[in-house]
């Protein structure tokens, strides 16, 4: 028997009881669609945070530190060091120190960074009033509104233009000191802009003004590395140096392997709505099975094969599968394509920053129209088998 | 093969026991028979005799218990079940006393399954299936659905189909069973026409004694033992007619 025979067949079936194919394919379809649905929620969800960690540049950005060794230092020679290893980018130093913030007789403690230009550049920290530091050498400042708020100030642009008194304490390890001296420095510094990130008070100051101060050794370095794909080899390399690497891939690795789980969790949600659309398509294939006896016996009788017989059955199943799972597929995808403009349309609206809460990767779309097909397999398996083994001459005398 | 040394059909030991509940009620208790090429064979019998049985385990829809069936020499139950299915579609056309339809299919499409079955192309089949029913009048009938026609019609019907494969043995289990006598008639006659001009060899099953008259050879069945064979008439055919019906039914599936 042909194919295109035994699918006209199927088809033809399928017609015939309209209602009931109707039925059964809405089931497929709404569970394929909520299963879908709810799997590219989990897949927005986690761009969505995975997004807010990183961009794209900031993944390729391994930090070294000397972690807790006393032997190990970072200085313009380490940095060459790094630079000369096969796939890395650039190396950018990194200073930090601890400070005191002064500003109209309010004090706070807090991180002071040295940043270049360069880092600043990659780090495009968010800038909530004023600008960024105009040069490496400037005596501007950045603060963070955590800083400013504790200095009092509530309106943080109000802080603009102030110079802030800063006492930074330099520690022997950056200032190359054996003698273990520690250098206690005053200054002053005109702040230019605030930053929005950070929950704890902290600046940043342009790096060869603090370079200035007497630092030789640097708390840390940022290797950026040619492609993503180079950050294990070279975090491993820089390791075994003596360092301590920390790259915020390993955030991210870590956040997409919980919305791994989490994802896994909603597809579990999905896969109840399909197994009780399975029960229901196993029941109608059963029961149109029983109905179609006497036609199973003609067809015997004429001459059909055991095999073209199952095939007939598993075709009408495959079609339901399919046809239900498609329709489920773009039902879910409309709908997360309506909820993501309204969400869209919302935050344009409120002066939110836009978020794409549903995406649908291609892996989805594949492993969905798979499932479909699998549940007709499973459920068309033993219905098919059935009837093929149906005997002829009791399915004629079937009434 | 040579047709000469085989009959068309042979029947040897023929027993078939049928399990009902735990015990095993015999229906064939030993048939022996032979049918040569062009016989039109009635089989009478009461009901309950095990003539629709026979009539089954020839097609090859039922295995027997002991015996053989062999047609043109060949042994049908040396074959698979998927074996028997195939060579069932090549060799035999069945007219059952109900027909038996494919709900779903039309007229002609009806008409056109066991074409489709053998995998004989959508328009050759579809051609086929319009020339067969225009030769028994069912050419404006072609897109009904079988069950909105008489039960005459229908029977005609599945004779169309039994016929569209060009089989060389035509069964027949009770085909007037459920039609009036005019009806009933008119379908022997078709059937005859079918014995005596196209050359088919027909075996049918009834338990009308009316219809004697039509067979070359009579077998009489009682409780599962054939009681007496009838032959009345030898039909005379060549063995060019011979070959040229079986040629018929290998070109009947030619795709």
């Amino acid at each position: 028997m042909k194919y295109r025979f035994i699918i006209k067949l199927a088809f033809k079936n399928l017609r015939r009881y309209k209602l009931r194919t109707f039925l059964t394919a809405g089931g497929v379809a709404i569970s394929i669609g909520f299963i879908t649905f709810l799997t590219s929620l989990g897949y927005g969800l986690q761009k969505v945070s995975t997004d807010q960690i990183a961009n794209m540049q900031a993944l390729q950005i391994l930090d070294v530190d000397t972690g807790k060794s006393k032997i190990v230092s970072i200085n313009n020679d380490t940095i060459n060091k790094f630079s000369n290893l096969l796939g890395v980018e650039k190396v950018y130093p990194v200073v930090n120190v601890a400070g005191n913030l002064g500003l109209q007789g309010s004090k706070v403690d807090g991180i002071v960074y040295g940043k270049s230009q360069d880092v600043l550049n990659i780090e495009k920290p968010k800038i909530l009033a004023g600008k960024t530091l105009s040069s490496d050498n400037a005596d501007e400042i950045l603060v963070n509104e955590t800083a400013v708020k504790k200095l009092g100030i509530t309106n943080y642009g109000d802080s603009l233009g102030h110079d802030l008194d800063l006492k930074m304490v330099l520690r022997p390890e950056l200032l190359g000191s054996s003698q273990g001296i520690t250098k206690t420095i005053e200054k002053k510094y005109r702040i230019v802009g605030v930053m929005q990130e950070g929950s704890s008070p902290y600046v940043y100051l342009p790096l060869e003004n603090l370079k200035a101060l007497g630092i030789v050794n640097y708390s840390g370095a940022k290797v950026k590395v040619t492609s993503q794909n180079n950050v294990d080899k070279i975090k491993l390399l820089i390791e075994h140096m003596g360092f301590k690497v920390s790259s915020v891939k390993d955030t991210v690795d870590q956040v997409n392997q919980f919305f791994s789980v989490f994802r896994i969790v909603l597809t579990g949600f999905g896969l109840i709505a399909v197994i009780v659309s399975c029960i229901g398509m196993f029941n109608t294939l059963t029961i149109s099975l029983i109905e179609k006896t006497r036609e199973i016996g003609i067809m015997k009788s004429l001459g059909t094969t055991k095999k073209d017989i199952r095939k007939i059955f598993i075709t009408e199943a495959l079609l339901i599968g399919v046809i239900g799972g498609i329709v489920g597929m773009i039902l879910s995808f409309l709908l997360a394509e309506f909820l993501n403009a309204s969400i869209f349309a919302l935050a344009k609206s409120t002066g939110n920053t836009p978020v794409q809460l549903f995406v649908f990767p291609i892996q989805l779309i594949i492993v969905a129209f798979l499932l479909s097909i699998l549940i007709s397999f499973l459920t068309g398996a033993y219905p098919s088998r059935r009837a093929s083994k149906i005997s002829a001459l009791n399915a004629l005398r079937y009434e | 093969m040579a047709s000469g040394s085989h009959a068309t059909l042979e029947v040897r030991k023929l027993k078939k026991n049928f399990l009902v509940g735990k015990e095993e009620i015999p229906v064939l208790k030993g048939i022996d028979l032979k049918v040569d090429f062009g016989e039109f064979v009635v089989i009478l019998g009461p009901s309950g005799c095990g003539k629709s049985t026979l009539l089954n385990t020839i097609l090859g829809l039922e295995e027997p218990t002991e015996g053989q069936v062999l047609v043109r020499g060949k042994d049908v139950y040396t074959m698979d079940e998927d074996g028997r299915a195939n060579f069932r579609r090549q060799k035999f056309g069945v007219v059952y006393q109900q027909p038996n339809w494919i709900r779903s299919l039309n007229v002609i499409e009806n008409v056109a399954f066991p074409l489709n079955i053998a995998g004989v192309h959508h328009h050759t089949a579809m051609k086929r299936a319009k020339e067969i029913l225009y030769l028994f009048k069912f050419d404006k009938y072609e897109k009904y659905y079988p069950m909105e026609l008489s039960g005459g019609q229908q029977q005609k019907l599945s004779m169309c189909r039994a016929l569209i494969a060009n089989p060389w043995i035509v069964l027949a289990d009770e085909p007037t069973g459920n039609l009036d006598t005019i009806t009933a008639e008119d379908l022997m006659y078709d059937l005859k026409v079918l014995n005596s001009e196209s050359r088919r060899t027909i075996i049918m099953v009834t338990h009308n004694t009316d219809y004697e008259r039509y067979a070359t050879k009579l077998i009489y069945m009682e409780d599962g033992l054939i009681k007496k064979i009838e032959q009345r008439e030898k039909p005379v055919i060549s063995q060019e007619e011979e070959e040229q019906v079986i040629d018929l039914a290998e070109e009947g599936l030619a795709k």
